[in-house]
């Protein structure tokens, strides 16, 4: 015991005199979990949270342009501008605008488009009252309106957008073809009643249908509702704070593989390795005190990002991190976390031979499984085939533990496969160094 | 700079080899080719030899960091072979490279490699001291070893072999890169040793430092050692050769070797 314990206090002495190391571990995954919740929370807000600035070149100036306007200002929560330099915007300018990426979005409304639109709603009541046999109007060239893009607009940003446009659309064209509809109706029955009952047919009869209301009633039929779902019927949707706090702690704790290789490595090049396998105790009493060592940092560098996660970004308009409903499962996760990160290192630092080979193998390792783990983008966004690779990565586990327990008010019934499975990686590490190391021995 | 005198070694056997062979995988010669030597408490004994040699492969399986492919090897009445673990708190070694942590004082890395051979408290704490003392280094006990000069590093290595006062030594090289200050205290120290019956084995480059510190030398090549004896005798036997130096020459040639 006093050997192991003088082991984990020789690592903390190293690792506590490694400043630039120190930095990279523990500033590196607070930075970017600063970093990337701002810039996360700022294009949330730009996809519906915060108001949209659309340029507004309506050539039209009819009425059909201003039930969009006013059904974009008020249900899509869009900000059409239709001046620049204090004069009208013209179609030629927006597009510049747009181009250049000052503004994401551009509507161009042609000349003429209301009262042909118009002229198509009453064209389609006609034919749909004249029968199966529609009239040649019906088949002429659709009115268009356009909407531009800026090339770099994602394409959330783009179907949201599209989305709000056509959905005011859709309604404005089903009001103008029942209100076509309706004001044909009374005539075409009067015409119909008139021709079956003939001379039946009293003279008010005509005025009688006209006089019949056809006014709908505006109000919705259906509602929808958007919910998280998340256990404990707690509707609650994960910030970004909530969903970065565990990604980049984890790509933090696994990023612990580049400072520890680089010890074993260095206490190889340097001869300390054969002093220390020379000394009367076992290869896994020495390979305990490091790893407890560098446990004890991971969790350390967790804990700093989840106080940052809840004191910090508070400060940047944030909501604060919450730990959900078992934090004594996020401990259990953390240390299978831990562990599986500091058994690759240590397993990258017995199979390499230089500080270089390990640092770059270790980085970028860790950054790929990062990525496929979906620490960088989530994994339902990924194509199929990235979302199938994903599930060999450690990192994917940890993460939807994380997100589990942090954002899905999961306990520990629900992450315990996540935490195997990351213990077992991490025992498959050791072990595999192990008999690397025996095997180099020989 | 040669000790003045050499108290004489005991015979008791602390490290015996028995025709040691090491085949590395895949290499088309042996390594080691049939090793036989045995070194005395007390013993210094010099293993010399070309680059190439198998002098650090011979020092590798004696220290029993590596296993042989055949031969016996006994370390204070044990088969080396099976009883690793239990024998290598008596062995000790002061690699050529500096096998030190840069960035922990010389005090703390004894103090570590100490507490892995068992020692504590008090008495690490005196033993710390002591070696501390015994290399010259207790006005910068408290320094980072990264900041020392070649010679004090150097000396902290050798410190760091002894702390655990072992009975086998093994040094590779200790007087590499040092001033002639620091080398005459590491003989010294050894000396020192020597007296309180610690066997040595001890390889390098410098004949004249084999001469006056080795009781015995061994000059090897291919695996194999060539001859053996105390410096001395092996010159008077091959009096075309004035001096150690002399009879290593002769006997491995003058081809280089890398």
């Amino acid at each position: 015991m006093d050997r192991m314990l003088a082991s984990v206090m020789k690592e903390w002495r190293l690792l506590t005199r490694d400043r630039a190391g120190l930095l990279m571990l523990f500033l590196m995954p607070s930075l970017l979990v600063i970093v990337v919740s701002v810039v996360q929370m700022n294009v949330l807000k730009t996809m519906g949270d915060d108001p949209v600035a659309m340029l507004w070149v309506d050539r039209d100036q009819g009425e059909i342009a201003r039930m969009l306007r006013d059904g974009l200002e008020t249900a899509a929560g869009v900000i059409p501008m239709d001046q620049w330099g204090g004069r009208p915007l013209d179609e030629a300018t927006a597009l510049e605008r747009v181009s250049e990426g000052d503004y994401q979005v551009c509507l161009v409304i042609p000349p003429g488009f209301s009262q042909a639109v118009v002229a198509r709603s009453a064209a389609a009541a006609t034919a749909m009252l004249a029968g199966p046999e529609p009239p040649p109007a019906a088949n002429a060239v659709l009115p268009e309106i356009v909407v531009h893009f800026d090339p770099l607009a994602g394409g959330a940003f783009r179907s949201a957008v599209s989305q709000a446009l056509q959905r005011l659309l859709a309604g404005i064209e089903t009001r103008l073809k029942l209100a076509a509809f309706a004001e044909r109706l009374p005539e075409h029955m009067a015409a119909a009643l008139t021709e079956i009952m003939g001379p039946y047919a009293s003279d008010g009869l005509r005025d009688k249908l006209s006089e019949t209301p056809l006014e709908w009633d505006a109000r919705p039929l259906m509602i929808l509702t958007e919910r998280s779902a998340r256990r404990g019927g707690v509707a609650q949707i994960p910030s970004a704070v909530q969903q970065n706090v565990p990604a980049w702690g984890l790509f933090g704790i696994f990023f612990i593989a580049v400072p520890l290789s680089g010890a074993i490595v260095r206490e190889r090049s340097s001869g300390i390795m054969t002093r220390l396998q020379l000394l009367p105790v076992s290869f896994m009493t020495l390979l305990t005190g490091k790893l407890l060592a560098y446990v004890v940092v991971c969790l350390a560098q967790f804990t700093l990002v989840m106080l940052i996660g809840r004191f910090v970004m508070p400060l940047f308009g944030a909501a604060p991190l919450t730990l959900g409903q078992a934090p004594g499962a996020v401990v259990v996760v953390l240390l299978c976390v831990a562990l599986a990160a500091t058994g690759f290192g240590i397993l990258l630092g017995v199979v390499t031979r230089t500080y270089e080979q390990a640092s770059m193998i270790g980085a970028i390792s860790v950054v790929i499984a990062a990525a496929i783990g979906g620490v960088m983008v989530p994994v339902f966004a990924m194509p199929r085939i990235m979302r199938d690779i994903s599930q060999v990565s450690p990192m994917a586990w940890g993460l939807d533990a994380f997100l589990d327990l942090f954002a899905r008010g999961g306990g520990f019934a629900t992450v315990w496969l996540q935490a195997v499975m990351l213990l077992c990686f991490g025992l498959v590490m050791l072990l595999t160094a192990w008999i690397v190391f025996a095997r180099q021995r020989r | 700079m040669a000790p003045e005198t050499s108290p004489p070694c005991s015979e008791t056997p602390i490290l015996a080899a028995d025709n040691i062979v090491k085949q590395y995988p895949g290499a088309a010669v042996r390594a080691l080719d049939g090793l036989t030597l045995g070194v005395a408490e007390g013993e210094i004994y010099g293993l010399l030899g070309p680059n190439g040699a198998g002098k650090t492969t011979a020092v590798s399986i004696m220290s029993t960091l590596m296993a042989p492919t055949a031969g016996q090897l006994t370390v204070l009445g044990d088969n080396a072979l099976q009883k690793r673990s239990r024998i290598r708190r008596h062995i000790g070694l002061a690699p050529q490279e500096i096998a030190l942590y840069e960035a922990l004082s010389a005090r703390e890395n004894l103090s570590y490699f100490g507490r892995m051979y068992g020692l504590k408290g008090a008495a690490l704490q005196e033993r710390v001291a002591a070696c501390l003392d015994a290399v010259g280094l207790t006005p910068q006990a408290d320094q980072r070893v990264g900041v020392f000069s070649g010679g004090m590093k150097r000396r902290a290595n050798l410190a760091a072999a002894i702390i655990h006062a072992p009975r086998l030594l093994f040094l590779d090289e200790p007087t590499v890169g040092v001033d002639a200050q620091s080398r005459a205290l590491i003989m010294d120290l050894l000396t020192g040793l020597k007296g309180d019956g610690t066997a040595m084995v001890y390889t390098t480059h410098t004949m004249e430092e084999a001469e006056a510190l080795c009781d015995t030398v061994a000059i090897m090549d291919a695996g194999r050692i060539i001859v053996e004896g105390p410096p001395a005798h092996l010159i008077a036997d091959h009096p075309e050769a004035d001096s150690l130096g002399g009879l290593f020459l002769q006997l491995t040639g003058r081809t280089l070797r890398d």
